[in-house]
């Protein structure tokens, strides 16, 4: 008994106890109702402990499920944000595209429209111009 | 005994259970920092994406754009330059038939007197040569210009479209006063009166 219950310990119940409601009373012998008395209190401790020991391996397996699923919704938070901002990526340049494309149509369609004024201008005013120039190089 | 005992037992069951909040609590505080970060990073990878997106965006658009534009603009100033040529060839053209008109005597006397001038000597030699001109008619100049002057008529136009061309007797100094000779020395001169005239610029 004293190599497994420390001293204070074993005073403890050992004092605590009266002897008239020991289970153990019936043998009548007082010796054998202490000893018997300490072991159950070591068997209800050693039960304490164990359930102790219990809740505590309880708290740590719900702190590693906790972190796990810290872990998890972390990475689908960034799987999401990923996802959307490669979403976000491909509609930014698709829109460019169409809008460059656009303004390369209308790029076209302004030289176009340039083409067709050279055109007339030079209908209307190829006389004058060779005219002017004729009287440039005649010193005229 | 058994008092004190229940009170072991709570003690100890009491310890646990504060030892086992404790842990949960810290596992939710790590749960907290985890996701804290998560969503930073997150933030971050996301704003990163977009940022790369907005220069492959520009790339894009400046790739689409420019070659459009600088081939629109190739186009425009090509269209511009056949205009510009065709108005020289009509120039050409207009020079080249100036021998049968009536100014052709008073261009050829100018001509030949600038050259002379230019070349500066009283005994220059003085070559004029037109498409389509009468020999006489280039002969005629001669009696216009100072005593000393030799005058050749040529009977091909000088430089194709024709014109003056002086020189001091041992061909030191030439002064070229062909139509061409004059076109060249008044290029850009003749671009901007075109253009000015044509496009308004």
């Amino acid at each position: 008994m004293s190599e497994t219950v420390s001293k204070p310990f074993f005073e403890q119940f050992y004092s605590a106890r009266p002897s008239g409601h020991s289970k153990t009373q019936s043998n009548g012998v007082f010796g054998a109702e202490i000893r018997l008395s300490g072991i159950e209190a070591v068997r209800k401790i050693v039960e304490t402990e164990a359930q102790a020991k219990h809740i505590v391996e309880e708290a740590e397996s719900s702190a590693q499920d906790i972190l796990a699923n810290a872990s998890e919704k972390a990475r689908k938070i960034r799987q999401a944000s990923t996802a959307e901002a490669e979403q976000r990526k491909v509609q930014m340049l698709r829109e460019t595209r169409e809008k460059a494309e656009a303004d390369a149509r209308s790029s076209d369609v302004e030289t176009e429209s340039l083409l067709e004024n050279y055109k007339k201008l030079f209908e209307n005013k190829k006389d004058a111009a060779t005219k002017k120039a004729v009287d440039l190089i005649l010193g005229e | 005994m058994a008092e004190s005992l229940d009170k072991l037992h709570n003690r100890i069951l009491s310890d646990a259970k504060l030892k086992a909040a404790g842990i949960v609590e810290q596992a939710e505080e790590k749960s907290k920092q985890i996701l804290g970060e998560a969503q930073a990073q997150a933030q971050r990878d996301a704003d990163d994406i977009l940022s790369r997106a907005s220069l492959e965006a520009e790339s894009i658009r400046r790739s689409i754009l420019s070659s459009r534009i600088r081939a629109n603009r190739l186009t425009i100033l090509d269209e511009k330059n056949k205009i510009v040529q065709s108005i020289l060839k009509s120039v050409e053209q207009n020079l080249s038939d100036i021998p049968s008109s009536d100014q052709f005597e008073s261009i050829l006397k100018r001509f030949a007197a600038e050259a002379v001038e230019a070349v500066g000597t009283d005994d220059a030699v003085v070559r004029i040569g037109f498409r389509n001109a009468d020999k006489k008619r280039l002969q005629s100049i001669g009696q216009l210009l100072p005593k000393r002057t030799k005058l050749l008529a040529e009977e091909t136009a000088i430089d194709d479209l024709g014109g003056v061309v002086a020189s001091d007797p041992e061909g030191k100094m030439i002064f070229n006063n062909s139509f061409k000779a004059r076109i060249e020395r008044l290029d850009n001169q003749l671009l901007t009166t075109i253009s000015s005239t044509i496009f308004g610029e």
